[in-house]
């Protein structure tokens, strides 16, 4: 008896035991592995303010699909990449690869921490895709001769536009409808201002114009004071810095009394948005600014995108990534889902390449140089009612552009 | 004439910040031997303060003036009562803590305000400009240029002819016979480190005009500093002040002359002083 109580308890004990075991490893239901989208945004550093906002338009664009795409649900990982620090951002982009195993990351706005990890993700077949505007963003036809792989070998993907082809496009404008004949620029020097400045230059003297000077200022300069008094007289100045330091120059140059003798244009703008518009004051007004997403462009998709963004974080985009970093992730969910849930970096790069996409900023199609062919904006400072809010300083079109092809790659001169 | 004038102008203002900045951290180090790194961190601490009471609650600029510039020495005070003062001697140590402390005030700001750069603001009587050489000059840099000539004289006032100054001159050049004299420097340490402190918070907010509160003005404002404190030598007010004032114009007219040099003014002028003279300009003779 005692013998048949002990293997009664055997058989029905031990697999009462396992079996939740069993059940826990073997699958139920049919799981799909889930779609990663890694991206190095700028939590500390001087843009640190960049960061939240690329994070705030990647959950928007998550929420519009679900949290799914093709059936497959997406996960969504961030890590810091200093604003300007090229070591942590190829640190982390290791760390998103090879611990998360992300299938693409959203780039580094900057050029230093962009530049740090993009041979490592190319090397390793890994999809990146821009945030925003590029400036040192090589096309697909220079990659063999410049920095010696193939194009087939080239993953990174420039999301719209390139700073050259925007402010080319804005340098014949200038002169053909603004009717500027001189210009001189003081711009950042490094490789961005090279490819803004470059564009403006190359646009505004094919269409007839004469550059009177060309200024360059190093990262750290807090008092543009020399360069102001060095300033030769011109029909308008064209100056393009990235972060604080676009502010801090408008604000120098109207102290110094030049805002109404030589208009001031900020080229192709990651700096400016409403809340430095309000502190800075309605002296603004009239400043023309290049820009991608004017938050009161008149459009439905703009309207419900910055108000949707303004609910969730209280303020409004910054102008790069804020929106960009929705763009981007729309682009890729889109070509995923067009691939029936494949993440291949490959296939999804090859995909992206010729196809056309539906942005805030209108239609977007991707050259074969993996430039977006896309629109852009210039715009005055100017006060507008808009999201439930009057006389907001804000960016007023007057200009739009469409179907902006790359003109070129600028170094400095 | 106009291009001369104003590069004077923007030489003297620039210096006149650096110099500000400068001082504090020289009587410090001349005094106590003690480097404190976080001297730029306290420049950004006053320089947010500020902004909070002038632009976000609409207060005085000069109440802020007040405000930050006690903020900053307080902090100052409570790093060296509370860390460095553990410290005293070892030099390694003190770079460390006193870095540590730049990350923890960058941060704290950081999770406070955010990232966004804030604006420069300055009080409305100093708004506009004033017309100079057949330009226009900001009236706030000038302004700038005045406190800066007020505080040379003030300094040196206190520390030539009062009792206060005259044991902060004997505690820089004989610690030991000054002490032996029973002379409590323990006490003139807090207030030299105190005073040095006040100095950076003030020039962070009267700097706002011009710069602006942004998280990385603390490292950048401090590379600045220590360029300074290289060139002019330590421990005195005239070695600050020359050495501010020759980085300051050097690289006024270096970067309206030569902008593609921009960057390597200061430090060719660093470099060759520490190549003539490595102790600096004029610094603090160690008298008997």
């Amino acid at each position: 008896m005692k013998k048949l109580l002990i293997l009664l308890s055997v058989l029905i004990i031990i697999p009462l035991a396992v079996v939740p075991f069993i059940s826990g490893c073997a699958p139920t239901a049919e799981t799909e592995e889930p779609v990663r989208i890694g991206a190095l945004v700028s939590l500390t550093g001087d843009i640190a303010f960049w960061g939240p906002n690329s994070n705030a338009g990647v959950a928007i664009a998550l929420d519009e699909w679900d949290h799914k795409v093709a059936g497959r649900p997406i996960e969504y990982y961030y890590e810091d990449d200093g604003s300007t620090d090229a070591v942590m951002a190829l640190d982390h982009a290791k760390k998103l690869v090879e611990v998360d195993k992300v299938d693409v990351i959203l780039q580094p706005s900057c050029s230093g921490p962009f530049l740090g990890m993009r041979d490592y993700c190319n090397g390793l077949g890994v999809l990146t895709i821009g945030q925003g505007w590029r400036g040192e963003f090589l096309p697909y036809s220079m990659s063999q001769e410049e920095i010696g792989i193939p194009a087939s070998q080239r993953y990174d993907i420039c999301n719209t536009g390139s700073a050259a082809q925007i402010d080319y496009a804005v340098g014949k404008y200038v002169y053909e409808e603004l009717g500027m004949r001189t210009a001189a620029t003081l711009s950042h020097d490094y490789e961005t201002g090279y490819q803004t400045t470059g564009g403006f230059v190359h646009g505004f003297m094919d269409a007839g114009g004469t550059i009177v000077q060309q200024q360059w200022a190093p990262f750290g300069t807090v008092d543009f004071g020399p360069y102001l008094a060095a300033l030769k007289d011109a029909d308008m100045t064209f100056s393009w810095f990235t972060g604080p330091m676009m502010p801090l120059i408008a604000k120098q140059y109207y102290e110094f009394g030049l805002w109404n003798k030589q208009p001031l244009m900020c080229g192709l703008n990651d700096s400016f948005y409403e809340p430095d518009l309000a502190e800075l004051g309605d002296w603004t007004t009239g400043m023309y600014v290049v820009t991608e997403f004017p938050s009161g462009y008149g459009t439905t998709a703009m309207h419900n995108y910055v108000s949707t963004f303004k609910e969730n974080t209280g303020r409004y985009p910054n102008p790069c990534t804020g929106f960009g970093a929705y763009v981007a992730t729309n682009i890729y969910l889109e070509t995923v889902d067009a691939l029936d849930g494949n993440t291949d970096d490959t296939a999804v790069r090859d995909e992206i390449i010729g196809s056309t996409y539906k942005t805030l900023k209108g239609n977007m199609t991707f050259d074969p140089e993996g430039y977006p062919i896309c629109g852009a904006f210039v715009t005055q400072v100017d006060k507008m009612d808009m999201f439930g809010e009057t006389d907001v300083l804000t960016f007023r079109v007057i200009k739009e552009f469409s179907n902006l092809t790359h003109p070129g790659y600028y170094t400095k001169p | 004439m106009e291009f001369v004038t104003v590069s004077l102008l923007n030489g003297i203002s620039f210096g006149m910040i650096l110099f500000l900045l400068t001082i504090g951290l020289s009587i410090t180090l001349g005094l106590m031997g003690i480097i404190n790194l976080a001297h730029g961190a306290l420049f950004m601490v006053a320089s947010f303060v500020g902004w909070v009471m002038v632009v976000q609650l609409g207060y005085s600029y000069w109440l802020a003036l007040v405000v930050g510039t006690l903020i900053a020495g307080l902090i100052g005070l409570a790093i060296e009562q509370g860390f460095l003062s553990r410290l005293y001697g070892q030099v390694d140590e003190q770079v460390l803590l006193t870095i540590g402390f730049i990350y923890i005030l960058m941060n704290i700001s950081l999770w406070i305000f955010g990232g966004r750069a804030r604006m420069p603001y300055h009080p409305d009587i100093l708004a506009g400009t004033f017309p100079i050489a057949g330009g226009e000059y900001p009236i706030h840099r000038m302004f700038t240029i005045g406190v800066g000539i007020v505080l040379i004289f003030g300094l040196w006032w206190l520390l030539e002819k009062t009792k206060i100054g005259a044991i902060v001159r004997a505690g820089m050049d004989d610690k030991d016979t000054t002490t032996a004299l029973g002379i409590n420097l323990g006490r003139m340490n807090y207030l030299v480190f105190f005073l040095g402190a006040v100095l950076a918070g003030f020039t962070g907010v009267i700097g706002a005009q011009m710069m602006g509160p942004r998280i990385g003005m603390a490292w950048d404002i401090l590379l600045f500093a220590l360029i300074v404190l290289v060139v002019g030598g330590m421990g005195s007010i005239q070695g600050a002040l020359v050495g501010a004032m020759l980085i300051g114009l050097v690289d006024a007219f270096g970067r309206a002359l030569f902008p593609d040099l921009s960057m390597f003014f200061m430090y060719i002028v660093m470099i060759v002083i520490l190549m003539i003279k490595p102790s600096g300009i004029l610094p603090r003779k160690s008298g008997g």
